[in-house]
């Protein structure tokens, strides 16, 4: 999952990547309005946290503008809290609204929630054959044993699990899961995809050679 | 009871209402009674004379010369009594009507015309009765009017005999008729209860009396009274109710306003009282009352705006706070992290307090509560501690900051806790807004009766749009801007109240991209502007 934060406060940017960066999200940065239009435009993200009043840019036109190409989910985070700034942006395109200040659990669930209903899930459990992953736990059982996975294993399994069935391509797997501050080493996706055979079995992930890999039921 | 225009105007109108109908209907009362009795004197008077005139008809000439010239003897009254006689008098004195000609006069004349009779009981001759027949009007009179009472008379000899006397009274108490005694030769008047008496010496001394009774006409006139009185009930009923309908609709664009003005809440400051339909006088009231809408709309807003940027301001580093807390506490981190995330609190909690202290001073000045300990104190001393406290931070952003002051005092009178701000808050954002490489140049001058601060900067200018409201609470030229300057959007505020605060005034002129000056004129003390004016006048 690859989330975009648009904040003008440092600090609060600082944090917020750094809060979704330890719960497993790919996380990009971007401190004015311009950068975060630019940013939101040229990726695909899973969703954006954005702020409204920044420089250069304020949040309604970012959303204003950023709405006629895309619909990648977006919650806005502002100090404004007024019924008719609320209403004005989700109006304005947005899907949800959290008013500063926040608690970090809320907007971590906020997310999860925006993503999930993009994805059209029901709920945050995906089960793969005999295994069941938890998107909110951040958990993946089989039968009664819980198996440990690291982060990145996690959200690739996560990837994999949401599109069971299909060929999820390198460029896919490297977009979702490592930011742009990441050095993207061509053999780290190699690397985690053999970590997860060895923990959830061999046959569990399937290669399609020169396409990428796909997970069965 | 409940104080209402509309009942109020009701009872109004009521009481002139009640009191013109009233007197008029007196008017018409008057009037009639008056017509009645002037009409019954008259006819007792016409009548009377009549008598007066049929008696000398009898016997012209000496008995007038009698009656006039001498006292009447022995002779002259047997003569009276023996040859005075009455002919038959007409219809009118008869008051037997022969016939229809009279409906209603009486009885239908069964004995036929009578006349009182003489004492030979014989009728007298009737020629020269003929003569005095009364004109045909007073004939006609009778039968356009309602029944009349009928009239009596009685003649008295001189002696105090009665020498005629009209029939059908006897027994009748109002015609029980006594001989006036001091009775004047021309016909008199007397008022009685029921009656009219109208009393003249005729031929020969002889004492004529009309009675005139009017007991029908006073009656006729009661109930005349009585429906003029009915009338004018019906008349004030309809009026009431009209006007109470009058009034109804001349309050109702009055109830109109009031329910609008009174749907009118904070939530539709918006809505305005409509008054294209109203008359022009509520039309006045109506403007007035939407013009006070219109203020306390703007103001309002104001306020609106003003508690959403205040908390926008305090949230932002709470925010942070907040955030930087729960990550920190999430799970267990270095101590270099927990250090960060303390440093990073500490700022956010300076800048809150650097704002609510901003929010708290501009409520102090706002309400006059600041209580200024005034005195009289050097400008330059106040401004240059000010340039040398900041001289670090202008070096590190590569500006140049240059003060200049004249070499005399240039004194004020203000309390410095609250004016050293001034200077600091305006070189801070002279320095926040200049490029690096740029140039600062504060001055102090006098200038006649004013101690006078600018401030020039090199900096990027401010647009001619954004200048009225440079000075107001929160305003941002950039709405982002903040963040980067660390500024809370008070500053300029903070300095022009405190400015105001001292009598003062602060101005801004700017020119995009060549920089702007700040200027601030405080009023000299009293010593400095005597020293200012001295040194005007020595070149």
């Amino acid at each position: 999952m690859r989330v975009l934060v648009v904040e003008d406060e440092p600090d609060l940017l600082r944090t917020i990547a750094q809060v979704l960066r330890e719960d497993g999200y790919a996380v990009d940065e971007a401190a004015d309005g311009q950068e975060g239009l630019y940013k939101a435009t040229s990726w695909n993200y899973d969703a954006i946290v954005l702020d409204l009043l920044m420089p250069k840019l304020t949040g309604w036109q970012v959303l204003e503008k950023l709405r006629t190409t895309h619909k990648t989910p977006v919650l806005i985070l502002t100090a404004r809290d007024g019924i008719n700034d609320r209403v004005r942006g989700l109006d304005g395109g947005a899907d949800d609204y959290l008013a500063k200040p926040f608690h970090l659990v809320e907007l971590k669930a906020r997310l999860r929630a925006l993503i999930r209903r993009s994805l059209g899930l029901a709920s945050s459990q995906i089960d793969v054959g005999e295994l069941t992953v938890d998107t909110t736990a951040k958990t993946v059982t089989r039968g009664e044993t819980s198996l440990q996975l690291t982060p990145r294993e996690f959200s690739l399994l996560e990837l994999l699990a949401l599109h069971r069935g299909k060929v999820v391509t390198r460029t896919q797997i490297y977009e979702k899961l490592f930011d742009e501050s990441d050095d993207s080493l061509s053999n780290l996706v190699d690397v985690h995809v053999s970590n997860l055979r060895r923990k959830l079995g061999k046959d569990f992930i399937t290669t399609r050679r020169g396409q990428g890999y796909i997970l069965h039921d | 009871m409940i104080r209402s225009i509309r009942g109020r105007l009701q009872w109004w109108y009521g009481a002139v209402y009640a009191v013109s109908i009233v007197v008029f209907g007196f008017l018409v009362y008057w009037r009639a009674d008056r017509d009645v009795n002037e009409r019954a004197t008259l006819q007792a008077v016409s009548t009377a004379r009549y008598l007066d005139v049929s008696l000398r008809g009898v016997r012209p000439g000496p008995m007038r010369d009698a009656g006039q010239m001498n006292p009447p003897s022995e002779r002259g009254a047997d003569q009276f009594s023996s040859d005075f006689s009455l002919g038959p008098l007409p219809p009118e004195l008869q008051f037997r009507p022969p016939g229809a000609r009279r409906p209603g006069m009486g009885p239908p004349g069964d004995r036929g015309p009578r006349s009182p009779m003489g004492p030979k009981g014989r009728l007298g001759p009737l020629g020269p009765l003929d003569f005095v027949r009364p004109p045909e009007s007073f004939l006609e009179d009778d039968k356009v009017q309602p029944p009349l009472d009928r009239m009596a008379f009685t003649v008295w000899r001189r002696d105090g005999s009665v020498l005629a006397r009209s029939d059908g009274v006897e027994g009748d108490p109002v015609f029980d008729m006594q001989m006036p005694t001091g009775v004047a030769l021309p016909p008199r008047v007397f008022r009685g209860k029921g009656y009219i008496d109208a009393v003249m010496k005729g031929p020969q001394e002889a004492t004529i009396l009309v009675r005139r009774p009017m007991r029908n006409d006073m009656a006729n006139l009661h109930q005349f009274g009585f429906q003029i009185a009915g009338m004018a009930v019906g008349t004030f009923l309809v009026g009431i109710l009209g006007g109470w309908w009058i009034s109804g609709r001349m309050v109702q664009p009055i109830q109109m306003i009031s329910e609008t003005a009174a749907q009118i809440s904070a939530a539709n400051l918006n809505r305005r009282i409509d008054t294209s339909r109203l008359d022009q006088e509520l039309v006045q009231l109506a403007s007035v009352l939407n013009g006070t809408f219109e203020r306390l709309e703007t103001s309002f807003d104001r306020l609106t705006q003003f508690t959403a940027d205040a908390s926008h301001e305090l949230r932002t580093p709470l925010a942070v706070i907040q955030s930087q807390m729960e990550l920190a506490l999430s799970q267990s981190r270095s101590v270099e992290w927990y250090q960060q995330t303390l440093e990073t609190c500490l700022q956010s909690s300076e800048r809150m307090r650097s704002l609510v202290d901003g929010l708290l001073l501009l409520a102090r000045t706002d309400s006059d509560q600041a209580e200024l300990r005034r005195q009289t104190i050097d400008l330059r001393s106040v401004v240059e501690d000010a340039v040398a406290q900041l001289q670090d931070r202008a070096l590190s952003a590569g500006l140049e900051l240059e003060c200049a002051a004249p070499e005399m005092m240039v004194g004020v009178n203000a309390d410095i806790r609250f004016l050293v701000q001034v200077p600091v808050n305006l070189i801070s954002n002279a320095i926040q807004h200049t490029p690096r490489g740029g140039k600062i140049f504060v001055e102090v001058r006098n200038e006649v009766t004013d101690a006078v601060l600018s401030i020039r900067d090199s900096g990027c200018g401010i647009a001619a749009e954004h200048l009225p409201h440079l000075f107001a609470r929160f305003y941002r030229v950039d709405t982002g801007r903040s963040r980067r300057y660390g500024g809370s959007g008070l500053g300029l505020s903070i300095c022009k109240s405190l400015v105001e605060s001292h009598n003062g005034s602060i101005s801004c002129d700017s020119i995009v991209g060549e920089g702007s000056t700040f200027v601030v004129r405080l009023p000299l003390s009293d010593s400095s502007t005597d020293q200012a004016l001295e040194n005007k006048h020595v070149p």
